[in-house]
């Protein structure tokens, strides 16, 4: 069958349309009042998408004028039934179009992505809660619309429809995945005598397992068969590291490495995306040995707590209830047959940003000395030169690479060799190498 | 901003109704796109509004001073003063760190230590395109193609938002005319709103699809993932930046058209070429002819020689490829690209100068003959993009190694992402007179029909598309 023959060529310099007015042409008048049909019964028909990019806005004067300028739409769309098409197509077609492939794991949040809240929530005080150093977009997909910066927001093609995972899990009331109060956990299986061989990594200046695990080990030996289970899971930034934790792993120990990014996600917005319920669920299919955690680059938001209150970024409330979620997330994935490893975040390019962030590395440094078997891997150190920010550092193995990303967030994939390299992989074998 | 937001679209309908507005008063109207122009770049940062208007002041002032030159070797001296200048701004915040760290390897490979510091630089969106674009205008009027535009008009020509952060790159002997005689009363709306409604679809439904659902999982982890599923995430990347980058400029040529203005067109359906020659007047066609036109002709294009030729050939291919970004994965591209095109050259030649080369006796070629050479063209093509996308060589060699030795099952390569894979090359052979014959139907129709079909085409893409909308893939260009 001959190929279809397309047209002439043009020439590039030719290929233009010619410039006065075709037959088609119409008095922009027309035009203007064919977009305004257009956007006001667009806005009517989706109205409902547009009341969820609304209330995913970070908590504000913006969100709050957002919320309310398309409340009504919401009220005309109910009356009316002009958001009937959307919802069809959407629970139809779209579904279809958005099936996750079976490993892709963001499938699974699918199910777990919350709706935004409820209509009735409290308002929110007006706060300049928007963070100032929302930057060039980069590849990675930073948030375009107002959602948090990290990722093509719901990259996991999450279904409105689905009810809201906070609504079916009460948050952070959940006890320990295992059953056993924080404090308790028992240490029968600690290896006596197994403190030798572990890695020496004071010269990165923290350690990274729990004080009180210097002598535990691994309950089994990874093999080929039965390899190391790692679950990589977080927001954008556990993409770089995905590969090369592969890799690394894998020079030690058997290992199959699940990395599971959730595109624009933290712990600050349950409402948008509930990770306590997510890692329920996640782990009701699987049964990983490990989970390495990194998130936290959304996060520095105001947060609503469970009472309605708005809590400022800045303020000791907003600490206290960050803590308290990520402890309860801890405590969903710690068994006492599995290590978490919290990554750290790095040092941020913009110094705001940058102090935000190391508030929140402390709270993660907090929450994991709470379970016997999490443990805090620190990188701000890692991404520093002579104390400061750094885009470009030498890397193993001589040379210099670029290890962070236009964005001054996220790593590159040297970056993430880096970090993989210098301490994550180390951390974990030292656990479960043989 | 981006386009398929809600912002941009309160953003634009306001910027259309002063336009529409001030239409009889073209020194205001020119002010208000000014000020909405600096507006859309504020958006992203606003620190970076005064390097544009550096760059504006700064390429106003040398194209003055290039018309005013009494003589053609101070014409050219002032030339390449102010392409020199223009350089420096796109060295400086896209290449300083680039160049600097590879500096510090080679010279630490022979001992020595690089006597530049890395420094922390931001870089701004879209200065690839505004550099460009402002280069064009210095250098047509060194040509003396055009003359220096009134200050007003220029800064309009370098800000315009739509084409501003991610082109199509526009030459100033093409928007400044338009500008001068401005007529926006009547408009094609057919082709504007296809445009955009086309735009749209292909950039929230087709390129986020390819993304999320293959390509960046496949190649954030090439090692863990089977041949096929390389594969169809190679293709699935070929499908999701052409859908991104063609979606992003029918949605720039699109608002242009309703603001009066018409630009070139920036994809000619690249993926039906059948020879890599062919492939660059078909992708980025505005880039392709300003290489051609300001970089590959000054070199001496095809004139001095064989070797010249092919001289000429990789090295505009390869400051093609740097321009895309600042790392050596796309000189290879650029390097991929070149080098193709120069066996594509030679091959010519050695066919020319064969004794019965005459056009006019050669044999119509079968269609297995079209087939091989298009299928050829594409994987060169998708080879490229392998390198295009890969953070590191050792990803796109990973990717490379796995296609080889990966076999296996493939969970991510199911029957959605193979249609749309294949739909979104399919549909690049229908003719082309099909969108046109679309676009004269819609043009008959009432404004409120207008309307109303606009708005299904909204829901139909907030429906097959994700919530939220990830930035275009040019943008770090």
């Amino acid at each position: 069958m001959p190929m279809p023959s397309p047209p002439r060529l043009p020439d590039p310099d030719t290929a233009r349309r010619p410039a006065g007015p075709s037959d088609r042409s119409a008095p922009v008048a027309r035009a203007l009042l064919a977009m305004l049909v257009a956007l006001l019964l667009g806005a009517l028909m989706n109205a409902d998408s547009l009341a969820d990019t609304a209330e995913r806005q970070p908590f504000g004067w913006q969100r709050t004028a957002a919320v309310a300028a398309v409340r009504p739409l919401e009220v005309v769309a109910d009356a009316t039934r002009l958001g009937g098409l959307n919802a069809w197509l959407t629970d139809s077609v779209g579904g279809w179009f958005r099936q996750a492939p079976g490993r892709v794991t963001t499938a699974g949040s699918l199910d777990n992505a919350g709706r935004p809240a409820p209509a009735d929530a409290p308002d929110e005080p007006e706060q300049n809660a928007q963070p100032s150093h929302d930057r060039d977009p980069g590849i990675e997909h930073p948030a375009a619309d107002g959602t948090p910066r990290d990722g093509h927001p719901a990259a996991d093609g999450r279904q409105r429809d689905e009810p809201h995972a906070a609504d079916r899990t009460p948050r952070d009331e959940h006890p320990p995945a295992d059953g056993t109060p924080r404090d308790e956990h028992p240490t029968a299986d600690r290896a006596p005598g197994t403190d030798g061989g572990r890695p020496d990594l004071s010269e990165h200046g923290q350690p990274g397992l729990h004080p009180g695990l210097a002598g535990w080990r691994a309950r089994r030996t990874p093999t080929s068969e039965e390899p190391l289970e790692v679950w990589l899971t977080g927001d954008s930034l556990v993409e770089a590291i995905g590969s090369p934790l592969d890799t690394e792993l894998n020079e030690a120990v058997p290992a199959e490495v699940r990395t599971d990014p959730n595109y624009a996600t933290g712990l600050a917005r349950p409402d948008y995306f509930d990770w306590h319920a997510y890692a329920e669920e996640s782990l009701a299919d699987s049964d990983p040995d490990v989970v390495v955690l990194m998130m936290g680059g959304n996060d520095d938001q105001d947060i609503r707590d469970a009472d309605g209150q708005v809590l400022r970024h800045d303020a000791d409330e907003w600490q206290a209830e960050y803590e308290r979620r990520a402890v309860a997330l801890l405590d969903r994935l710690v068994t006492e047959e599995r290590d978490v490893f919290w990554v750290g975040m790095p040092m941020m390019q913009d110094p705001q940003l940058d102090d935000r962030m190391r508030r929140i590395d402390r709270i993660y440094q907090r929450a994991t000395e709470a379970h016997p078997r999490a443990h805090h891997v620190p990188t701000r150190d890692l991404f520093a030169v002579e104390g400061d920010y750094a885009s470009y550092m030498e890397v193993d193995g001589g040379g210099v690479e670029r290890v962070r990303r236009d964005d001054g967030l996220h790593l590159t994939f040297a970056g993430g060799r880096v970090l993989v390299d210098r301490r994550l992989a180390a951390v974990i074998t030292e656990r479960w190498a043989p | 901003m981006l386009f398929p937001t809600i912002q941009y679209a309160i953003f634009f309908t306001v910027v259309l109704v002063a336009s529409w507005l001030l239409t009889s008063r073209p020194v205001r109207w020119k002010l208000a796109m000014l000020a909405a122009s600096y507006v859309f770049y504020a958006a992203w940062d606003a620190r970076f509004v005064l390097l544009l208007l550096g760059a504006t002041v700064f390429n106003q002032v040398m194209g003055v001073a290039i018309h005013g030159a009494e003589d053609g070797v101070r014409r050219r001296r002032r030339v390449r003063l102010a392409v020199a200048g223009n350089l420096a701004i796109l060295g400086w915040f896209k290449y300083y760190g680039f160049f600097v760290a590879s500096l510090k390897n080679l010279l630490a490979s022979v001992g020595l230590d690089s006597p530049f510091p890395l420094l922390e630089i931001v870089l701004p969106v879209g200065i690839s395109f505004f550099t460009f674009q402002a280069i064009s205008y210095v250098v047509d009027i060194g040509r003396r193609r055009i003359e220096p535009a009134p200050p007003i008009d220029f800064a309009v020509y370098l800000a315009f938002f739509p084409q501003l952060v991610a082109g199509p790159i526009v030459r100033a002997r093409e928007f400044l005319p338009q500008l001068a005689t401005r007529d926006d009363r009547r408009i094609d709306v057919g082709r504007a709103f296809g445009l955009i409604t086309a735009g749209l679809f292909k950039k929230v439904v087709v390129a986020s699809y390819l993304a999320t659902t293959i390509v960046d999982e496949v190649f954030a982890n090439p090692a863990a993932h089977s041949a096929p599923e390389i594969l169809f995430a190679t293709y699935g990347y070929a499908g999701q930046i052409y859908a991104d980058f063609s979606g992003y400029t029918d949605i720039a040529i699109g608002c242009a058209l309703l603001l009066g203005f018409t630009f070139p067109d920036n994809f000619d359906r690249p993926y039906t070429a059948r020879s890599i020659t062919e492939f660059w007047r078909r992708w980025h066609m505005t880039l392709s002819r300003w290489l051609r036109d300001y970089l590959y002709i000054p070199l001496g294009g095809n004139r001095q020689g064989r070797v010249r030729t092919y001289r000429n050939l990789m090295l505009t291919m390869l400051l093609g490829g740097l321009w895309h970004g600042a790392a050596w994965t796309f000189v290879a591209w650029g390097a991929l690209h070149g080098g193709w095109l120069c066996l594509e050259r030679w091959l010519a030649e050695r066919r020319a100068e064969r004794p019965t080369s005459d056009p006019e006796l050669a044999p119509v070629e079968p269609w297995w003959l079209e087939t091989r050479r298009w299928l050829v063209t594409f994987h060169v093509v998708c080879v490229g993009w392998i390198f295009f996308r890969a953070e590191s060589f050792e990803t796109a060699t990973t990717m490379l190694t796995r296609l080889v030795t990966g076999w296996g099952a493939a969970p991510l390569v199911t029957p959605p992402v193979v249609a749309v894979i294949a739909g979104i090359v399919a549909v690049q052979f229908l003719p082309r007179d099909l969108g046109a014959a679309l676009q004269e139907r819609f043009a008959g129709l009432s404004p409120a029909a207008q309307g109303v079909a606009l708005a299904m085409a909204l829901v139909a893409i907030d429906a097959l598309g994700p919530p939220g909308v990830a930035p275009f893939i040019y943008f770090q260009f």
